[in-house]
């Protein structure tokens, strides 16, 4: 049977469907929200999950270009931070089957779970958007260089700095993406957490939290 | 297509002119949205360059130029291919393998595409250096020569052979060689080059 579906993309092509697919995936998860009654948190933390699930794998092709780390850098300040640790393990499991799974799926769970307990912990001061810019700008400099580290398990500690020094270009572009995914999306997202939470974070009980930003 | 500074300036007039047209927030995400673009377009670039920076010794005046940074005072050979000749293993650039074959780096902005074959100590004779150096790469630089009077004449390397009025050509540290490879004395920093010349 001739394979007529088989069709050859080129990666700008690729690329471009897999945003169509996103922005298609945004689309009906608002949606699906506002049809939800609040107070539905567990709901919202497997949307948020779907969300970067979807969102790491479809921009897959831009190296270190995700929506991941804002997410759970919103779920800790937010929801708190057991809830960012829950989306951080599952985004990083689910999305390495795809991506490709090992010990580094470890080291990138922990990271973003670590990244959303900050957020959790520094909540009550992370409460402009230019203060959110900079903490996910950091964020994205931080999970780098974590997850960095699981190359020691094959390579000398010596081979660690020259390897953080290489990747610098791509720490920049996680830095620029997820200022960029803050500038775009943290009043959406934010407002979404915020209606469906009745927060429980380190510092103690947050009622619904108003959005700042 | 664009180098850097063209994407940088082209990116610059995005954002000047999307500060006049939006306010606020629509004005921070017109500007964080056109820097990532642009940044996603040039990242190729410069990773390749910061690459280049971090890993190859940048001096014009030191005799391994363009050469990993570990390479420094040790023995290196590298074969240039003419522009319409590179063999395909070496269509990226310039190749870089360790003394025991292993490609360590490829800067594809070297004026010059072939392979570099580096990290090598304590060679005197140059013909046995280049044979064994070319080894490690298995057939990839397989060196062919004639015996003459004047010792081995290489004719073909990496399955180039020159034809007409062109002929492998050795240099030694930046200068060309008055010798042939069979009567080449190398150091421990010296920099073997064979490129193809005109007679």
């Amino acid at each position: 049977m001739p394979a007529y579906h088989v069709l050859e993309m080129g990666p700008t092509t690729g690329l471009l469907l897999n945003l169509g697919l996103l922005g298609l995936i945004c689309w009906s998860l608002l949606r699906i929200e506002n049809n939800i009654s609040h107070g539905q948190k567990f709901l919202i933390l497997g949307l948020c999950a779907i969300f970067g699930i979807a969102g790491r794998i479809l921009l897959s092709p831009i190296p270190n270009v995700q929506p991941v780390t804002v997410i759970v850098l919103l779920a800790g300040i937010r929801m708190g931070a057991k809830e960012s640790v829950f989306i951080a393990t599952i985004i990083a499991l689910c999305s390495n089957l795809v991506l490709g799974h090992g010990i580094w799926t470890l080291y990138q769970a922990v990271a973003w779970s670590l990244i959303g307990i900050l957020g959790a912990i520094y909540s009550s001061k992370i409460d402009t958007l230019s203060k959110l810019i900079y903490f996910s700008a950091f964020s994205g400099l931080f999970f780098n260089w974590f997850v960095s580290i699981s190359i020691l398990h094959g390579v000398s500690f010596e081979i660690l700095l020259p390897y953080i020094i290489s990747g610098l270009p791509f720490d920049l572009l996680h830095i620029v993406g997820n200022v960029t995914f803050v500038i775009w999306f943290s009043t959406p997202l934010s407002e979404i957490m915020s209606k469906h939470n009745s927060k429980i974070t380190l510092l103690g009980d947050i009622e619904n939290e108003p959005t700042i930003y | 297509m664009f180098g850097i500074v063209e994407i940088i300036f082209i990116a610059t007039a995005f954002t000047l002119f999307s500060s006049t047209l939006f306010t606020d927030l629509k004005r921070k995400q017109a500007i964080s949205a056109i820097w990532l673009i642009a940044l996603i377009i040039s990242i190729p670039l410069i990773n390749t360059e910061w690459a280049r920076m971090t890993n190859l010794l940048l001096d014009e005046e030191h005799s391994h130029n363009g050469l990993p940074k570990e390479w420094e005072n040790k023995q290196v050979l590298c074969v240039h291919f003419p522009e319409d000749s590179i063999p395909s293993d070496f269509i990226e650039g310039r190749y870089h393998f360790n003394n025991v074959g292993e490609e360590v780096f490829v800067d594809s902005l070297w004026n010059n595409s072939g392979a570099c074959i580096g990290g090598f100590t304590d060679y005197v004779n140059g013909f046995n250096f280049m044979l064994d150096a070319t080894n490690t790469t298995g057939e990839k630089l397989e060196v062919q020569y004639s015996e003459s009077n004047f010792g081995p004449y290489i004719t073909s390397i990496g399955g180039y052979e020159p034809t007409g009025n062109t002929y492998w050509s050795l240099y030694h540290n930046g200068a060309e060689s008055m010798v042939g490879i069979g009567d080449l004395e190398i150091k421990n920093d010296s920099v073997v080059v064979w490129q193809v010349a005109t007679w």
